[in-house]
């Protein structure tokens, strides 16, 4: 066998010893029950705090509502024109009026909100 | 169980099964699914980091990436529990481990989405390119199923050591081959959009990313050795 060929078998070889490895060793994602036993029995089921910057995904979605300023007045009106509900008076949702509130507070406080950054300008 | 406890996880009690069936109710009994999925991502939250770190050291931004898979994850989990499906009928037993796995191929799947993404270019794949099935080369081993699960021969120290020697842009290419081995198909090539993300993200052209992944290979059995 030429030299560059025992090479490449070689480099084969290694290269699944190496996925081996990086499986074994939880260097991969965990595919089933098997990997997870092991990832745990490796790195321990002590629990790790999530850093700050994480968030739950809860509070990820709720930043997604806009911030009062922001809010696109021009649909909600064009939206309520073409609501017949005579009876049904306009009512924010308390929860979010609340979270509006909140958001607000935290820009305010932190004077990146999208309102300080238009005052800026 | 500590009152304190109780006090801030009210639903320690619950069994994860009873957690994953109201979370799947997310339409029907939002309050009670967000009570619920506040309870399981306290549970879960340290083992799906604790992996996602760990399986993206070998990518740059390691830590950045790992939350964000993580907290995809998570966002996928809170509105599609109704997903998760036991393996048996068995209710009663110990699903934490399904739980787990499940979470994990949630994870590998947003893992391989980072990967993909290639916004906007689509002509970086070479048409002409030897397609796996072409290839004359044929694996020189049988895996067998225990041979999966097998210690490897590299040690955890050595296996550290190594992915030390591996430059920023060969470990990436080396960590998303391997996302995609198939020790039946060690020649297997990457996925057409997996791979033209990475000739976006290194501004290279498709063929130099295998020969990139060889010779990181070869520089790895060398200094194993």
């Amino acid at each position: 066998m030429s030299e560059n060929k025992k090479d490449k078998k070689n480099d084969q070889l290694f290269e699944h010893e190496f996925y081996k490895a990086l499986n074994f060793y939880g260097y991969l994602l965990p595919n089933n029950s098997n990997d997870i036993e092991r990832f745990e029995e490796l790195y321990g089921k002590t629990e790790i705090d999530t850093p700050s910057l994480i968030e739950l995904p809860k509070t990820k979605s709720e930043k997604s509502i806009p911030l009062l300023g922001e809010m696109n007045f021009d649909l909600s009106l064009g939206v309520a024109a073409f609501t017949s509900n005579e009876n049904d008076s306009f009512h924010i949702p308390d929860d979010l009026v609340k979270n509006i509130k909140q958001e607000k507070k935290k820009s305010i406080k932190n004077n990146k909100g999208v309102d300080s950054n238009k005052n800026s300008k | 169980m500590t009152e304190t406890a109780k006090k801030y996880r009210p639903l320690i009690e619950v069994s994860d099964w009873e957690l994953i069936q109201t979370m799947a109710k997310w339409n029907s009994i939002p309050k009670e699914a967000e009570s619920t999925f506040n309870e399981f991502y306290e549970r879960y939250r340290s083992f799906l980091l604790k992996v996602c770190r760990k399986a993206c050291q070998g990518f740059d931004s390691s830590n950045l990436l790992a939350d964000d898979i993580f907290q995809n994850v998570f966002i996928k989990v809170r509105y599609k529990a109704y997903t998760f499906k036991l393996k048996d009928d068995s209710t009663n037993t110990n699903i934490s481990k399904d739980i787990k796995a499940w979470l994990a191929r949630i994870a590998r799947n947003e893992l391989i989405n980072f990967l993909r993404k290639n916004p906007d270019e689509m002509e970086l794949s070479n048409p002409y390119r030897i397609r796996t099935h072409e290839l004359n080369e044929n694996p020189i081993y049988a895996v067998t199923e225990e041979d999966k699960d097998a210690e490897s021969l590299i040690t955890k120290n050595s296996l550290d050591s190594l992915l030390q020697l591996l430059n920023e842009r060969e470990s990436y290419i080396l960590m998303t081959y391997m996302q995609f081995y198939d020790p039946h198909n060690p020649n297997k090539h990457l996925p057409d959009d997996i791979l033209k993300g990475v000739c976006l993200k290194f501004n290279i052209k498709p063929g130099n990313v295998r020969k990139i992944k060889e010779r990181a290979i070869e520089k790895l059995r060398i200094a194993a050795k």
